[in-house]
């Protein structure tokens, strides 16, 4: 089967400055007019291929370059070398609620989110009641976000979340948050998706929850993909090798 | 396959985010949208007063130079003033989703036009009252004007745009720059002040151009100079297409500056 995902050999690396510089005052004032920096390697020539309806989880340590990967894969970072593909329609959920401002009302946001998500304005109307029922706020539609519980924004970001359509979903962490009930809700979301054969990547610490939905695990490191194999067994692997450190 | 790329409705990215800095500047006023419109016209009466008055110009047509002159002015500031800090202003959702960059620089400059464009309806208020030499028949070059304006506007804005995100005191630069061009323009005196030994020089400026040739068009009834008109479309195309090479060259490298 041909992949959906392709990433060729991948290196993408972060000029960390050691002193941040970003004035032009203080770089006459210093007389420099570099401002000193390391280079980081985010991520280190990595293959990876993620076939369609696959569901991919990613692990590793804080800083191993989880998150700098999907962003390479949504096209977010340009990477140095290599060649990411993708084909299909793809909806990044990096974080949930991107865009949403305090001092717009609930209405106003779910659009602003939703068009920014790739949905049109036309489907956001169409689904509009059903993003507010799920979500649970029918009765504070038209009062601004920032009178909101963190939770019932989270909620409503979900909801408008689960609306974009698209082929292959990226999603860091974005469900370490939010109530008992609200996980609930997005275990069948999950469950839906699986069904209709979407292409999920998965970043989490929760080990648990990629255990339950991934087909299979790549282990990061420094940059490097460690390992990669069954969610179980990599896992395990991981686990060991945390604990021994 | 292809590289990965922003599959949304473009235009309706466009909408929202218009939609949603207007909502944020008006709504969260109560005199909202008027403060937009007062701002100018305020500054216009003091203009006026100091210099009808105290320096006695007897120019019939003098305020309604000055309130064009002015509109095109605000409508240039305002809108690079925006456009600087527009990448910026948007780090958080860039830094989360793909998506056209050019968006949000259009979206800075959309939003002045629309202060231009209610500024501008007012002004012809005043041109109904004053009855000035120039013809409404000249809209159509007053409004290719306009255009040229715009895509000079955006062009910068792709420069500053960026450059902004590495040098965080290009935003005072930029207002004292403006400062100057208000005071190199034609805008509270008229073009016959300036030397004629000086003027060929002090015509490089392109919003000067503008500005004189709108005058000419809309209020005193000269004479288009089409030298001119040619001379600012042929810059402001300029620094539009090198704008726009310069942004997609450095766009791609923008992410790490945030």
């Amino acid at each position: 089967m041909t992949p959906i995902i392709q990433l060729i050999n991948i290196t993408k690396t972060f000029r960390v400055p050691t002193e941040k510089m970003d004035s032009l005052r203080e770089r006459i004032l210093t007389f420099k007019l570099r401002s000193r920096t390391r280079l980081l390697k985010a991520l280190n020539q990595i293959n990876l291929e993620v076939k369609p309806g696959e569901w991919l989880g990613v692990i590793g340590p804080n800083g191993s370059g989880k998150s700098s990967l999907l962003k390479i894969i949504a096209g977010i970072y340009e990477p140095d070398q290599g060649k990411v593909e993708v084909a299909g329609k793809l909806v990044p959920f990096l974080e949930l609620g991107v865009g949403f401002n305090p001092d717009l009302s609930a209405k106003d946001n779910i659009f602003l989110n939703g068009v920014i998500l790739g949905m049109t304005r036309r489907k956001i109307a169409e689904k509009l009641e059903t993003i507010i029922n799920f979500a649970g706020i029918k009765s504070f539609i038209n009062q601004k976000l920032k009178n909101f519980s963190t939770g019932m924004q989270v909620r409503l970001a979900f909801s408008i979340a689960i609306q974009s359509s698209g082929d292959i979903f990226l999603l860091d962490e974005v469900l370490a948050v939010g109530d008992y009930e609200f996980r609930k809700k997005a275990r069948k979301v999950f469950a839906r998706m699986k069904c209709q054969g979407k292409t999920v990547i998965i970043v989490s610490h929760e080990l648990d929850q990629i255990i339950a939905n991934c087909d299979r695990v790549i282990w990061l490191d420094h940059g490097r993909i460690v390992k990669s194999g069954s969610p179980k067994l990599i896992i395990k692997q991981y686990i060991d090798s945390q604990s021994n450190k | 396959m292809s590289k990965p790329k922003f599959r949304g409705n473009t235009g309706d990215l466009f909408y929202e985010l218009i939609r949603t800095d207007f909502i944020l500047r008006y709504h969260n006023s109560v005199l909202g949208f008027i403060w937009v419109l007062l701002k100018p016209f305020l500054i216009f009466a003091i203009l006026v007063t100091v210099f009808s008055l105290v320096f006695k110009i007897q120019d019939r047509f003098y305020p309604l130079n000055l309130l064009l002159g002015l509109l095109l002015y605000s409508y240039f500031a305002e809108a690079t003033l925006r456009g600087i800090t527009s990448l910026t202003e948007k780090s958080t959702i860039i830094l989360k989703v793909n998506f056209p960059k050019a968006i949000p620089i259009l979206t800075s400059v959309a939003n002045s036009f629309i202060s231009f464009f209610f500024g501008f309806l007012a002004f012809l208020g005043f041109w109904f009252w004053v009855k000035p030499n120039g013809s409404l028949l000249n809209l159509p070059y007053f409004l290719s004007l306009v255009l040229i304006l715009t895509m000079l506007i955006i062009g910068l804005n792709f420069f500053l745009s960026i450059i902004y995100t590495k040098l965080k005191d290009l935003l005072s630069i930029w207002e004292v720059f403006l400062q100057l061009v208000l005071y190199l323009s034609p805008i509270i005196y008229p073009l016959s002040l300036v030397p004629d030994k000086y003027q060929a020089i002090f015509l490089l400026n392109p919003l000067a151009v503008i500005i004189t040739q709108a005058q000419a068009a809309l209020i005193t009834g000269r004479a288009f100079d089409w030298q001119l008109a040619g001379y600012v479309f042929g810059s402001a195309s300029l620094v539009l297409v090198t704008g726009w090479v310069f942004f997609q060259s450095q766009i791609k490298k923008i992410t790490d500056n945030f």
